[in-house]
């Protein structure tokens, strides 16, 4: 008995070991304004304006990443949908900034099961599984869902949240701390998300 | 066994400082098949801030020193009457830029024959901001906001700290030796541009 399990252990292994990632297509909608209004600046004299900070909406941005349709010889043979509903995969979502100017500290974060899957909860296979081997398919986000700083930096791009399976408009929302040390004129930031999927 | 012990606690704490790092990766290097990258491009846009005060915030005139008094001399026997428990704050974001300056002067002219002088004693950097300045001694006139009425100058964006024991500690100095009385309604401003 114990050999049979050893077998299936194996032969599980091999199978994920050899599953191959699909690939898929990121998308992100949205320009998102800092804009601080008056009453976001600091009211006490001798603070620094970051202890305050002003936050976006919720949705400020929408990302969503789904599996792209697979053609054989110039014909689609599988859809989107169909491409999520059978293959179910982790993503990982980090983010990072260029051209932040000095002094600003911006932070960003999403809810737990926030956005939609695809396809719905229920309407794949792998949600029927008495075992599902990534767990169900949701979004967890880093940090509790708290703030998390987004670094200036691509070498340093730091885990916002991940999620399980094909999934759209998940709502970013940000939070900009400026010192008082910064600038007071326009600047345009970009805002780099990289999703890294896995089979695990 | 002591040892093996020891071992065993700093792999947990190891383990467990793992567990609660934040997740970083390079994300000029990692493979993206099967994920993928993408941005968008936010705008922003920060007010000017320039709000000053002079702490503690329940000062009044009542509360000048009169310690150098003494009864059988002249009013101003050591030749003035001071306070120094006084600390200006401010917080300073130019819109263009351009270094700030701490102006003090007063509402109303100062009676002739009265003296007042602020002067900056101490600077304690509990905040943070560049290049501080500040003028040795200003004698207050109902001048505005002039060169000569320059008590803190050409600092660049930043903080002082807020609350007594942070920014800028101050010395008022009357001298009156006529005995005017000041005017009713008379202030000192200090103004931050």
């Amino acid at each position: 008995m114990k050999k049979i399990q050893f077998i299936i252990f194996v032969l599980g292994f091999t199978t994920a070991v050899n599953a191959q990632l699909l690939p898929g297509t990121l998308d992100v909608q949205g320009m998102p304004n800092f804009s601080q209004s008056f009453t976001d600046v600091i009211a006490e004299a001798g603070e620094d304006d970051a202890s305050l900070g002003f936050e976006t909406t919720f949705n400020a941005t929408e990302i969503g990443f789904v599996l792209d349709p697979t053609s054989l010889f110039g014909t689609e043979i599988s859809n989107t949908e169909s491409n999520c509903s059978a293959n179910v995969f982790r993503y990982k979502v980090y983010m990072h900034t260029i051209n932040a100017p000095a002094d600003i500290i911006i932070e960003a974060r999403t809810f737990t099961d926030s956005g939609s899957a695809l396809p719905a909860i229920g309407a794949s296979p792998y949600d029927n599984l008495i075992i599902q081997p990534l767990g169900p398919r949701g979004l967890t986000p880093e940090n509790g869902g708290d703030y998390i700083s987004v670094p200036n930096n691509a070498s340093q791009a730091i885990k916002v949240f991940e999620f399980i399976g094909c999934r759209t408009s998940i709502p970013i929302q940000f939070k900009v701390r400026p010192s008082a040390k910064a600038r007071a004129i326009p600047a345009n930031i970009d805002v780099y998300y990289t999703v890294v999927g896995s089979l695990m | 066994m002591k040892k093996f012990s020891y071992i065993l606690i700093n792999l947990i704490l190891v383990n467990m400082s793992i567990c609660f790092a934040q997740e970083t990766i390079d994300a000029n290097s990692v493979n993206l098949f099967g994920g993928g990258r993408d941005f968008n491009t936010a705008s922003l846009q920060l007010q000017p801030i320039e709000i000053i005060d002079v702490e503690p915030e329940s000062l009044t005139g009542g509360s000048t020193n009169l310690s150098g008094l003494e009864a059988g001399l002249p009013a101003s026997a050591s030749g003035s009457i001071e306070d120094a428990d006084l600390w200006l704050n401010f917080t300073f974001r130019d819109a263009d830029y351009q270094p700030g300056n701490v102006y003090v002067y007063s509402n109303l002219p100062v009676p002739a024959g009265m003296t007042i002088t602020v002067e900056v004693i101490s600077f304690a950097a509990t905040g943070s901001y560049s290049s501080p300045s500040f003028s040795p001694k200003i004698t207050i006139a109902n001048n505005g906001p002039r060169y000569d009425s320059r008590l803190i100058y050409d600092f660049q964006n930043g903080y002082t700290g807020d609350g007594m024991n942070s920014g800028y500690q101050l010395k008022y100095t009357i001298d009156n030796p006529g005995m005017a009385s000041l005017p009713d309604g008379f202030e000192v401003i200090y103004e931050i541009k």
